[in-house]
């Protein structure tokens, strides 16, 4: 594994629970998502035909394009509903104090 | 025959204000005979009527012996009952069960009565008062500088929700209004950055110069503002500094079925003939029609049954939000309060009316 580098992308009280939101994150459009007090990122466009995720319906750990209605794991990025077939990249999340840091290979 | 679906809740919208009537309907019927009117919102039948200088929506059920109200009468006292003379007030209270006249009534004796009031010339309805919602703005609408004039009310075989989308909608121009609204040869549509906030979403559309269509119509620069759930005003910059709003509020009046209230505004010409500005309108209204009609469901389905694209992005973020705002009513009107108030900002514009916890969420 390579480095990986930690970026604030705001605060906790941002993101409601059980909401997602878009960040961009050394060019990258990452979705970051709230779940129980828990935080999670992956890649925002869908593997399937780039809808943007964090456009999407979070429900449980699952978030379902607003496409065409592929759902992945956001805690593993595994596509778990066709026609989504392809893993998302997923970003480990850190807090530290009320900051959310999103980890990126360097 | 309409599917249903479950990707929204109908219920949700019990807690928003809609119009049912103009005024002027209101008052027409008055005029007839001191007849109420009867209307349909969400599918309840409500008889809506001036009693005593306030307008009122009652349930349209006597809970004597069910007949409509709204074949009753109106009295300075209430509304009467047409089949046994029982009289209602505006608050619901029977007052009078004239084969009793001796008996006092209980307070129970009551017919439901939904909040009711009137803005913009049109009666407006709420059938649950749970939350603390507004009727929704109409910024032309009594501003000095624009000249609005009233649409005729039209009814449409499709839900509100459809009904509003289409309103919003900017890759139909070139096909559905090719030679009015657009033109063919250029389908492509900018993607819009979508706003939440104040209960409104709001995004603006920017023509490029290759959509302009000479002697066909003037692309210019659009605001949009959606006031959850179907409400929408549109604000046109010309490059002569004059503008023009078209408002509209799609009515939910059953499944599959919406009255849309309507005005068109403007700066320009304001002592000029109306009738010019209905006739565009009305030639946009019959090339959309023909389209929305042959939707099927009427009703918006869950994501897996239509297939989008990032063009329709605002449709994507409308949609969200109204299934965000279903979901919430299912738990109870604080968490549909929440979800009202909840902001989103994609765009970098500013907002006189940004609210304050707005600017955190505005990161990232």
């Amino acid at each position: 594994m390579g480095r990986v580098v930690y970026h604030v992308v705001g605060q906790r009280a941002q993101l409601r629970d059980g909401d997602v939101t878009c960040v961009v994150v050394e060019g990258r459009e990452i979705a970051l998502y709230r779940i129980g007090g828990e935080f999670f990122a992956t890649d925002d466009a869908c593997t399937h035909a780039h809808g943007s995720l964090c456009e999407g319906y979070l429900e449980g750990e699952e978030i379902e394009c607003p496409l065409h209605a592929g759902r992945f794991n956001v805690r593993t990025g595994e596509a778990t509903c066709s026609p989504a077939t392809e893993a998302l990249a997923t970003y480990e999340v850190r807090s530290d104090g009320e900051d959310v840091l999103i980890g990126i290979p360097a | 025959m309409g599917t249903s679906t479950t990707f929204l809740n109908e219920r949700a919208w019990r807690y928003f204000w809609h119009p049912v009537c103009t005024v002027a309907e209101l008052r027409a019927a008055a005029a007839d005979g001191n007849r109420p009117l009867a209307v349909t919102l969400l599918g309840e039948r409500l008889a809506v009527a001036e009693i005593g200088g306030r307008v009122a929506a009652l349930k349209d059920r006597c809970i004597h012996r069910s007949t409509k109200l709204s074949v009753g009468r109106v009295e300075a006292g209430g509304l009467r009952c047409a089949y046994h003379g029982w009289l209602y007030g505006a608050d619901g209270r029977c007052r009078e069960i004239p084969s009793m006249p001796e008996h006092s009534i209980p307070d129970d004796c009551r017919v439901a009565a939904h909040d009711a009031a009137i803005e913009y010339d049109l009666v407006w309805v709420r059938l649950d008062s749970s939350l603390d919602t507004r009727i929704p703005g109409c910024p032309a609408f009594g501003d000095a500088a624009f000249r609005c004039v009233a649409g005729e009310p039209y009814t449409w075989p499709t839900s509100a929700a459809r009904r509003l989308e289409n309103f919003v909608d900017l890759a139909h121009f070139p096909f559905v209004h090719d030679g009015t609204l657009g033109d063919r040869r250029q389908p492509l549509v900018p993607i819009a950055k979508v706003d939440r906030l104040n209960r409104e979403l709001r995004f603006r559309f920017v023509p490029s110069p290759e959509m302009q269509l000479p002697g066909v119509a003037l692309m210019a620069p659009t605001d949009y503002r959606l006031w959850v759930p179907f409400t929408v005003n549109l604000e046109f910059f010309f490059p002569d500094g004059e503008r023009s709003q078209l408002w509209m509020s799609a009515s939910p009046v059953e499944s599959g079925v919406c009255r849309s209230f309507w005005f068109t505004c403007r700066t320009a010409d304001r002592d000029g003939p109306d009738q010019p500005h209905l006739d565009f309108q009305a030639l946009v209204l019959s090339e959309d029609l023909p389209v929305i009609e042959a939707q099927e469901p009427p009703e918006i389905p869950a994501p897996a049954e239509e297939y989008s694209v990032r063009t329709d992005k605002v449709s994507i973020a409308y949609r969200r939000w109204l299934k965000e705002l279903s979901k919430a009513a299912d738990e109870d009107a604080d968490a549909l309060a929440r979800c009202l108030d909840s902001v989103r900002i994609e765009s970098d514009r500013t907002f006189d009316d940004m609210p304050p916890a707005a600017s955190a969420s505005a990161a990232g």
